[in-house]
């Protein structure tokens, strides 16, 4: 007992001698090593430079990827003489809102936008169902014909579209979903929606991932395959559905030419004038839809032969639009869109 | 009868994987003897000592079944739900995947004519509309080589850009989520009309004023170089702003890299460089191949790249060209994209290690004397019926002698019958 003491005593001289000596050694004077090792690190550190380097870059590429959007907000801002003006480059000599109040009115903000969530919804959630429906089934069970099934699902993802344009359009003809929201809805019912092949696999990758003993312990306490695919499956695959939903519905929403072909422009079969003017057909037709509306309200108003062109500020604020509501969602959303998308989504494997 | 009873019973005792047919079956397919059979699996050796074993088996005139697959009732249900989940997929697959593919092709090879009231005629037109692709198409090739030219500039740059970028973000630099979330954000708000938006509108998506080094670049190099370069330059927003998903890839792949690894390699003295090439990369590898592909059919179906899927939908509903023209015309892009998609994967493929080839090898030896066993087997079981059918006939024929009563002469002739 009475040893601890002086031990400890020596230790702490020890102690102090050490620190002593750190403090020496940092006080030692930067040597040309010493000023590497910090800037350009070792290697199990980066150095300062390395960094500021990798800063540097990321910062530069990420401007790079926003530029475009920045562009186009600067100008939907800039009235006519701002853009004719060559000095002003970014930031407009007033604040001009006039343009966003008339892309508003040409492209029918507030009826095409709930056309547009409309037409995008409902298919994505049908899809999303559907999809994780038949991936269950390829994951799980094994089949006659499963690698032949999967095989050509996989040849049509990479199959151009534009081959099976025609036929298709034929096909829905006949089935006669044409010209409503059916011809979105009833192929994603069949698991033939917008990239289903893709979300498909992603559901597949999911489920396979799932531990067999799960669904022994399941089977052994009765549950049929169906009961299996309700309580295990779904809840373990919730970040598959919401990266389904997520993609689909984007992609729903910045899908134009099958909107265009299959819904907008074949309104024989719905009533009255009840037309699907989605938000991205809406940007697609500005500039007919601008001139039309403005003939129409210069006649209504006043006789003078009056009329603003469409110019590019007029077109950037429609782009803005558009896009709006999607960046409104990503800003909400943007973590569970990029995580799950990381959480092995796409990746396949 | 005494006699194949006795013989069956050998043969079960000798071969436990053949199996008899009918009769047999019914008496000794005991559940112990099924279910010991299911389990077990069977080397190339032990199939070709079987194999040798079955010639004296078949001896009966039974066919001896080989029991390569069970089925057995839990996997026949299996099977059942496995078509009862995927059902919705098959309708659908059938009527607008398989039918359209069909179609599309059919109409590539045959000419159609619309009477009014009469309905369409088709006739087979053979390779008549693929040569109207070359006839008639003036810009065929230039647009052809410009898809091309294109694709082949542009997923090799997303995919080394998207690497390139995933490491970066893969290091320890604080803020990754802002980084991630600014790369991916081009994958939600693009499509179609929007870049086309961009694209018209001038200096939007040109970052850079190119116009001194583009004049450079033509002074200085041939042509179709200084095409491809300035084309890069100039668009060299929108292949970054096509590798958004790509990045995300690499990321995850990325992540999943075992970091002893790298911990193994550094004790070896390994430098940052050599770790890349040689664990980061062939790790990845199969990750590259999955993005080329990706980003190969992300291209070929874009309109702004592709200026062939544009002239496409407009043919489709020209007049004179029509359905027929538009179909062999996208047959066309079909295979080409297919061949470039199908190059990208062969470049990319990752080599199997000599162990997975012998193993693939032993696999298929398997088969293959499996196979030539089955055969070998058919053809005793078939040689069989048919001696037994013929020692039948001889026996009804002797016996029919017998009757006439000339048995002693017979006797000596057909002698080891008796025995």
């Amino acid at each position: 007992m009475s040893k601890e003491p002086k031990m400890t005593r020596a230790e702490k001289a020890a102690k102090k001698a050490e620190l002593k000596q750190i403090k020496k050694n940092a006080k030692m004077p930067m040597t040309k090593d010493r000023f590497r090792k910090i800037m350009m690190g070792s290697k199990d550190d980066m150095g300062v430079l390395k960094k500021a380097a990798v800063y540097i870059v990321l910062t530069a590429v990420g401007f790079v990827f926003l530029y475009p959007l920045l562009k186009v907000f600067a100008l939907s801002m800039m009235s006519l003489s701002d853009i004719i003006d060559t000095s002003v480059n970014w930031i407009p000599s007033e604040f001009y809102p006039d343009n966003y109040k008339m892309a508003f009115k040409v492209m029918d903000f507030w009826n095409s936008l709930w056309k547009s969530a409309v037409l995008a919804g409902a298919p994505t959630l049908i899809q999303v169902c559907v999809c994780a429906f038949v991936g269950y089934g390829f994951a799980m069970f094994n089949f006659r014909g499963k690698m032949l099934m999967m095989g050509l699902m996989i040849f049509s993802f990479v199959l151009p579209p534009s081959l099976t344009l025609s036929p298709t359009y034929q096909v829905y003809n006949t089935v006669g979903i044409l010209g409503s929201i059916k011809a979105f809805v009833i192929p994603a019912i069949f698991g033939q929606g917008l990239k289903a092949p893709l979300f498909i696999l992603i559901c597949w990758q999911f489920f396979r991932q799932i531990p067999v003993s799960l669904h022994e312990a399941a089977k052994i306490d009765g549950a049929g395959y169906f009961k299996q695919f309700l309580k295990i499956g779904i809840p373990s695959a919730a970040g598959a559905m919401l990266v389904v939903f997520l993609f689909s519905f984007v992609w729903y929403w910045n899908e134009s030419y099958m909107t265009s072909t299959y819904i907008v422009n074949n309104r024989v079969n719905t009533t009255g004038d009840f037309s699907w003017n989605s938000l991205v057909v809406g940007l697609s037709n500005f500039d007919t839809s601008f001139s039309s509306y403005q003939s129409s309200s210069s006649a209504g108003t006043s006789g003078s032969s009056f009329q603003v062109t469409t110019n590019t500020a007029y077109r950037m604020a429609g782009t803005m639009l558009t896009i709006l509501p999607l960046l409104i969602m990503y800003a909400v959303l943007q973590k569970q869109f990029v995580e799950s998308v990381d959480r092995a989504g796409i990746t396949g494997e | 009868m005494a006699k194949k009873e006795k013989k069956q019973k050998e043969t079960s005792a000798v071969e436990a994987e053949v199996k008899e047919t009918k009769k047999s079956k019914k008496k000794d397919a005991s559940p112990a003897a099924n279910s010991k059979k299911k389990k077990k699996k069977y080397t190339v050796e032990e199939i070709l000592a079987a194999g040798n074993d079955v010639t004296k088996i078949g001896a009966d005139g039974k066919k001896p079944k080989i029991k390569v697959r069970t089925k057995s009732k839990l996997k026949a249900r299996e099977a059942r739900y496995g078509y009862f989940f995927t059902f919705p997929w098959i309708i659908g697959a059938c009527v607008f995947l398989a039918y359209p593919i069909y179609q599309a092709v059919r109409w590539s090879f045959v000419t159609r004519r619309n009477l009014g009231r009469a309905g369409i005629i088709e006739k087979w037109a053979g390779l008549e509309n693929y040569k109207l692709v070359f006839t008639r198409n003036a810009d065929l090739w230039s647009n052809l080589g410009e898809f091309l030219m294109k694709v082949c500039i542009a997923a090799p740059l997303i995919v080394v850009f998207a690497l390139l970028m995933a490491m970066l973000l893969n290091t320890s630099v604080k803020g990754k989520g802002l980084y991630r979330t600014i790369f991916f954000l081009p994958v939600v708000v693009v499509s179609g009309p929007t870049m086309s938006m961009m694209l018209n509108s001038g200096d939007v998506l040109t970052a850079i004023d190119m116009t001194a080094i583009t004049s450079i670049i033509t002074e200085v190099l041939p042509l179709f170089m200084a095409n491809a370069i300035t084309y890069v330059f100039q668009n060299i927003v929108m292949f970054l702003w096509y590798s958004g998903v790509q990045i995300l890839i690499f990321i995850a792949a990325l992540q999943k890299i075992d970091t002893a690894l790298y911990e193994a390699a550094k004790i070896d003295g390994g430098s940052g460089w050599e770790c890349f090439w040689k664990i980061t990369l062939p790790t990845i590898r199969p990750m590259i191949l999955l993005n080329a592909v990706y980003t190969v059919v992300a291209l070929s179906q874009d309109a702004n790249i592709s200026p062939i899927i544009s002239e496409i939908q407009v043919d489709m509903l020209d007049g004179t060209k029509g359905v027929t023209f538009a179909s062999a015309y996208a047959m066309m892009y079909t295979i080409v994209v297919l061949i470039v998609v199908g190059a990208f994967a062969f470049l990319l493929m990752p080599k199997k290690d000599i162990y997975e080839k012998q193993i693939i090898k032993n696999k298929r030896m398997e088969k293959r004397t499996r196979r030539s066993m089955r055969r070998t087997e058919k053809r005793i079981a078939r040689n069989n019926k048919k001696f037994a059918k013929q020692a039948a006939k001889k026996e009804a024929k002797e016996a029919a002698l017998r009757a006439k009563g000339k048995l002693k002469e017979d006797d000596k002739k057909g002698g080891r019958f008796d025995e």
